[in-house]
């Protein structure tokens, strides 16, 4: 889900079941096409997954600082575990969900997914 | 001085040609050679190796095959296979390695499709509970869930690692939650590798090797003889031959060979006693003796000159005329006998009729062609076996081998050991189409039975030329021992997989050889298509090695000491001995063995027919009892005894004697057959 307020994003981050995948991008950036990607993939309901494309706006300065290193796009972090505030499974650039061809690599995002869950 | 110096000379002589043990051997030249080993165990179980190693320049320890090695006749000699030398190793070992790497990847695969059975069944459970919203059960399942499905992507993605083609199906096929698609991929791979598998295990089939082994027996008389090898062929193993080693047990055919042995040497003695006392002369003493000596050869021509007489061409073209009269008054008999012949079948009759006369007689030609020249062939040999002189008998003999190779390329029709019943199949086949009420009196018929006879002549002429031809070239081929080029490979032999090549043997009493023959083992190995890898030939000649004892009888000149009133000179007489030998094995290269080796000394007691009688005496045969030393296997034969007839020295009590084997030495030459 493309999300423009944070309704949707607290109410994730405040599900005690839920896994949170945040891209931060624009559609038509690399973190855009990954979340493509996850569009046309099958996910459990506690598998949830977001791209936000102005993060400056939605994200505090301390969310940005403590899930992404201070960055605002180009950059994924999974949240997970059943305690309120989630805690950081992984993070990095986008660029670490990519195949040699530059393309989404589904695998690798599952496995993010998946490390999210194990928390 | 000169005496002492001629005795070194001639010790050192024996010793020297006492050292040559008869043994040879070439260097292993492939494969095969290397990987086949022979050993000996003789009467005493005692082990001996009949393969050997010698160390060439340049190449190390070298396996020598025997070509021949000497056997005793009483042993067994043992085959030993390193079957671990005969695979194909550079193809095997690159399908070996294939194949683990196939094996592998079942392994992961099938490892795969277990840990996602898991999977699906820890989602279902982590589903189930996060449907009930039972969270007690959820955490801990969806960690177990996640945990599985990690561990699964790792199995994956360590078979098909990112970057190759089958990721990216993978990923496409990776069809959470149901994975089915997944499942399904999982199990294609599996069964391609198992197809895969099943080529590479033909692939293996292809490199599977096998060895054929044979063994043939090449006597001087015979044609060789396949000899059982157990688990390398379908011949049964004859029941043992025990041959006595001291000469006395005979079997029924030693004892019938020294009775005509003996018998000879009675003849001979006769003959040549004739000459000395001037009732004979050279000339008619030497046709004598070589009258007795080729009795197989008159028996030839005889038999030649019978079936001449009934195969030339004016006879053959009178009994053609005479088969198609008794043809045609049988096809007489089946037109009244089956009025519901029609005209087309009996024309089919006669037709039929034209067919069988047109094989019959170009085969009776070549049959009379055939007997005509094995005719001539025994005739001339006959002829110059007569004139033979010591000077051109073994050009004689060469040109007697030459003969039977030409009589063993005559090509003859076939040949059927029941003539009678060859004849009946033929009147039988004539009659096929006749119906079956009208066969059997047909078959009854006198007509029937004149047509028969009268066919039955042919297949009997056939049989005798081809019983001629054999006969003439056994007659001929006493010296002859078929080189192992001319040796095809038994039908009763099979090809053994390398995996179940196992050591074998040859029991030589189980083999009816005797001293002087050859065996041969013959080795082949194949590929799975037939082609040849490699061969091996090994070969043994059977000989009496250690202690044993022969009869040996002899023609001597036999002198009395003493004979008042009679000629006390020296006179041909028959002697049986009574010889026991010592002859050392192979291996052994002492100065005794050596010695012994070249002069194959032997001392026995003998029994001596003769008939020492004064002047005007009568001539009843005296026996002599005594002892015989001899030389060169019994060639050469002194001796001294007691005649037991003679009441004193004066009348001949003591008497001496030199001698030899002669028929032995001339069976040795292949003048006599044995």
């Amino acid at each position: 889900m493309i999300i423009k307020d944070r309704s949707d994003l607290d109410s994730s981050l405040n599900d005690r079941t839920a896994t949170v995948f945040i891209l931060l991008g624009t559609a038509d950036s690399k973190a855009g096409a990954v979340h493509s990607l996850m569009d046309s993939e099958n996910w459990d309901d506690w598998e949830l997954y977001y791209l936000i494309p102005d993060a400056n706006t939605l994200l505090s300065p301390a969310e940005l600082r403590d899930w992404f290193e201070g960055k605002t796009s180009g950059c994924y972090a999974v949240l997970g575990g059943k305690d309120i505030p989630k805690r950081v499974a992984a993070k990095g650039p986008v660029s670490d969900l990519l195949g040699a061809n530059e393309k989404p690599d589904y695998f690798v995002i599952l496995k993010k997914m998946l490390k999210g869950e194990q928390l | 001085m000169k005496t002492a110096l001629s005795v070194v000379l001639v010790v050192f002589l024996l010793l020297a040609a006492g050292c040559v043990n008869g043994d040879k051997y070439l260097n292993a030249r492939g494969v095969l050679d290397n990987s086949i080993t022979y050993s000996e165990s003789d009467t005493a179980n005692q082990k001996h190796p009949l393969s050997r190693s010698a160390d060439l320049p340049g190449k190390g320890a070298t396996l020598q095959v025997p070509q021949p090695a000497q056997v005793d006749e009483n042993s067994t000699f043992e085959i030993h296979i390193a079957r671990e030398n005969l695979g194909n190793k550079a193809a095997n070992q690159e399908i070996a390695q294939q194949s683990k790497e196939l094996l592998k990847r079942k392994q992961d695969v099938a490892n795969a499709l277990n840990l996602l059975a898991k999977v699906v069944a820890a989602r279902q459970k982590t589903l189930q509970a996060y449907r009930e919203k039972n969270f007690g059960q959820f955490y801990p399942a969806k960690d177990e869930s996640a945990r599985l499905e990690t561990n699964l992507l790792d199995n994956l993605t360590a078979i098909w690692p990112r970057g190759t083609v089958e990721y990216v199906q993978l990923s496409d096929a990776y069809d959470r939650p149901k994975f089915e698609k997944l499942q399904a991929l999982l199990s294609k791979q599996l069964a391609g590798i198992d197809e895969t598998n099943g080529v590479i295990e033909k692939e293996l089939d292809n490199h599977a090797r096998a060895l054929t082994l044979e063994a043939f027996l090449s006597s001087r008389d015979h044609e060789p003889v396949a000899v059982h090898l157990d688990g390398y062929d379908t011949l049964k193993e004859q029941s043992l031959i025990r041959i006595d080693r001291y000469g006395l047990d005979l079997s029924e055919d030693e004892q019938k060979k020294l009775d005509a042995h003996v018998q000879k040497n009675q003849e001979m003695v006769v003959a040549l006693e004739r000459l000395r006392t001037g009732e004979a002369t050279l000339n008619q003493t030497v046709q004598q003796v070589q009258a007795m000596l080729a009795p197989g050869i008159s028996q030839l021509l005889d038999e030649g000159e019978r079936l001449q007489a009934r195969l030339n061409q004016p006879k053959l073209t009178e009994r053609a005329r005479e088969t198609r009269e008794l043809f045609d008054a049988f096809i007489v008999q089946i037109r009244m006998r089956d009025g519901a012949l029609t005209e087309g079948r009996s024309k089919q009759l006669t037709d039929e009729r034209d067919s069988l006369l047109g094989t019959l007689i170009p085969e009776s030609e070549q049959v009379a062609k055939a007997v005509s020249d094995c005719t001539k062939t025994a005739a001339t040999f006959k002829q110059d076996w007569q004139n033979a002189t010591p000077a051109t008998v073994t050009a004689v003999i060469r040109q007697s081998v030459a003969t039977v190779k030409s009589l063993r390329a005559v090509k003859l029709p076939e040949v059927y050991s029941d003539v009678e019943a060859k004849a009946r199949e033929t009147i039988e086949g004539y009659l096929h189409d006749i119906g079956a009420p009208e066969r059997p009196a047909l078959l009854q018929s006198d007509e029937a039975r004149v047509l028969r006879s009268n066919l039955k002549e042919y297949y009997a002429d056939f049989h005798d030329a081809a019983k001629l031809v054999e006969n003439a070239a056994a007659a001929l081929s006493s010296l002859q021992v078929n080189p192992v080029a001319e040796i095809t490979a038994s039908a009763a032999s099979f090809q053994v997989p390398i995996d179940n090549i196992k050591d074998t043997f040859i029991n030589l009493e189980a083999t009816p050889g005797q001293q002087g023959d050859i065996i041969t083992v013959k080795a082949t190995l194949k590929e799975a298509d037939d082609t040849v890898v490699d061969t091996a030939v090994a070969k043994f000649a059977v000989g009496r090695f250690g202690h044993y004892a022969e009869l040996s009888p002899a023609v001597v000149l036999i002198k009395p000491e003493k004979l008042s009133g009679g000629d006390d000179g020296f006179r041909f007489a028959p002697v049986l001995s009574w010889m026991y030998h010592w002859f050392p094995r192979p291996e052994n290269s002492s100065g005794a063995a050596a010695i012994s080796r070249a002069v194959d000394p032997a001392l026995g007691i003998h029994s001596a027919f003769t008939h020492f009688r004064p002047d005007g005496g009568g001539d009843a045969v005296q026996i002599g009892l005594g002892l015989t030393l001899s030389f060169w296997r019994n060639r050469l034969q002194f001796g001294a005894g007691y005649n037991l007839m003679a009441k004193t020295r004066s009348e001949g009590q003591i008497y001496y004697f030199v001698g030899s084997d002669l028929i032995g030495l001339l069976q040795t030459v292949g003048i006599v057959k044995q």
